[in-house]
């Protein structure tokens, strides 16, 4: 297993270009199922869960080409095999994505369950009666889920609770159903309205996508396109982050920031100027240690549960006592036992960690956990005295492209070593 | 449309021209596979290629595989700026470096 070993304690300096979000084209890559001619989708992320997603479809059928931008062209035309296999669903549990534009377009599904997600559980279980109440007939039989129905109809789904995948894979098989498909307390996240928007660039008719309240007029057929991904705005946060905690000045550039409106408010709370343009934000620390801040975790808009990790290695080297509550997932604290490792002062009490700021951490071997656990342990290696060697780094590389070589380009002492 | 073709400059010497893509390389493939299958030496020229994806790395990919099976000496030369990016972002410098 490879391993990143950083040597901490230098203000990060410089440009970082942020690249196009996994979370949306997870889904776009679905969505092209639907599509009847090739389409291009540009500004895909170069990471193991889009080429397991690239297996997938081509297993189904579909031609897939890339080139060396990481556009990707897909051809769903000879699609004959609407079937996704527990081997590859196993590996990524956003594999479900394709369940509701296989059975939209085929007429049929044959979806692994994901692995350690038993049926009767939440949220597949909401995708499969979200799909029932359509029409479709579904049953689970050895480990599978197989969907069929000759059209989906459109119906009015009030989710019980909001889900992003739910909401995408929902919408994307509404497209094409008999009539209007209303989705209630659907998800407002930003990768929702990418999704949206490709799919009416194919010729679908969705509004409200970025509300709680989604209309999806069917359709007969969709058509290619030429689609950008949206930028990360995840990566964005962990790099803005990167700049605040190393005292630095970083300008994170090709990305949105209208999709992150709290994080950069709590940015500024924690001593940061920032100069937010279109498609950039420059954060200049001017050298001074954060101030902490408190943060609670919710569905967009508000801060988000994927930023909370990064803010609490924040906190660990900031001025003051900062408070991280999380709502949304339990047991997201697991970055903080190592974070105590490297010196931080954090007391954990139900879903909230209490970061007492000390003035600087130290290196330590330390293990990632998690996709977002593992960035907060990398920005706390760049401001350790020491060498940081951050074991288990797959997690982290699931969610950043090229993490080394980006935090390098901002001066940054970060290298890999292969396992 | 620029399709592509696969002509012989020299003995010994191929030039590969037009656009690579999923369409294209299954049509060049079996004359391609034909030529590295008997073995001696083998230059193809990708000066004349004028667009390429991952389609066209896989046939180069292949084509070497086909190549060091029946012993024959690929040489790859001219590699299109795209290709070798796409060879990067693949990981399969080794594979450039080894018949560039």
């Amino acid at each position: 297993m490879d391993k990143l070993i950083i040597v901490g304690g230098k203000p990060l300096v410089g440009d970082v270009r942020i690249s196009g979000a996994k979370n949306a084209a997870l889904p776009i890559l679905a969505a092209s199922l639907l599509a009847r001619e090739p389409m291009m989708i540009g500004n895909i992320p170069h990471l193991r869960d889009i080429t397991t997603t690239m297996e997938l479809l081509g297993r189904m059928g579909v031609a897939l080409t890339v080139d060396e931008k990481m556009r990707v062209e897909v051809d769903t035309r000879d699609l004959h095999e609407p079937f996704a296999p527990y081997e590859l669903v196993k590996t990524m549990r956003a594999s479900i994505l394709v369940l509701g534009p296989l059975l939209a377009r085929c007429g049929q599904a044959d979806v692994s369950l994901p692995g350690g997600c038993a049926i009767g559980t939440r949220p597949v279980d909401l995708h499969i009666e979200c799909l029932r109440a359509m029409g479709a007939e579904i049953s689970v039989d050895s480990g599978y889920i197989k969907a069929r129905a000759r059209r989906l109809k459109g119906v009015r789904l009030v989710m019980d609770m909001v889900t992003v995948t739910g909401t995408e894979n929902l919408m994307m098989a509404a497209t094409l159903a008999v009539g209007t498909t209303l989705i209630e307390n659907a998800a407002r996240e930003p990768e929702v309205v990418d999704l949206a928007n490709c799919l009416n660039s194919m010729g679908a008719r969705i509004s409200g996508a970025g509300t709680t309240s989604i209309q999806i007029e069917g359709v007969e057929t969709l058509h290619g396109t030429r689609y950008d991904v949206s930028p990360d705005r995840i990566e964005t946060g962990t790099y803005l982050v990167a700049g605040a905690i190393s005292g630095g000045r970083v300008r994170v550039r090709d990305t949105d920031p209208g999709q992150l409106d709290a994080v950069l408010h709590k940015l500024r709370e924690a001593g940061a100027e920032l100069d937010v343009g279109e498609d950039y934000v420059a954060l200049d620390m001017r050298g001074r240690q954060p101030t902490a801040v408190n943060v609670h975790t919710a569905p967009f808009p508000a801060f988000p549960t994927d930023m909370q990790a990064q803010f609490t290695a924040l906190n660990s080297v900031a001025d003051g006592v900062g408070t991280i509550t999380e709502t949304v997932f339990e047991n997201r604290f697991m970055h903080v036992q190592e974070l105590q490792r490297m010196g931080a002062k954090i007391k954990l009490e139900g879903n909230t960690a209490i970061c007492s700021g000390v003035p600087r951490l130290t290196a330590a071997p330390v293990m990632a956990t998690d996709l977002r656990a593992s960035a907060s342990l990398v920005l706390a290696g760049l401001v350790a005295e020491g060498e940081t060697v951050v074991d288990r780094i797959y997690h982290v590389d699931r969610g950043y492209q090229n993490i080394e070589d980006k935090f390098a380009g901002l001066g940054a002492q970060i290298r890999r070593v292969p396992g | 449309m620029d399709k592509a073709s696969l002509n012989q400059a020299d003995q010994g010497q191929w030039e590969l021209a037009g656009r690579l893509d999923f369409a294209s390389v299954v049509e060049i493939w079996p004359q391609l596979q034909g030529l590295v299958a008997e073995g001696g030496a083998l230059t193809l020229s990708l000066a004349g290629v004028s667009q390429t994806n991952s389609a066209g790395l896989v046939l180069l990919l292949e084509a070497y595989d086909v190549a060091s099976r029946s012993g024959c000496n690929l040489r790859i030369t001219e590699l299109p700026a795209a290709m070798l990016d796409l060879a990067r972002l693949s990981r399969c410098e080794g594979f450039i470096a080894e018949v560039a």
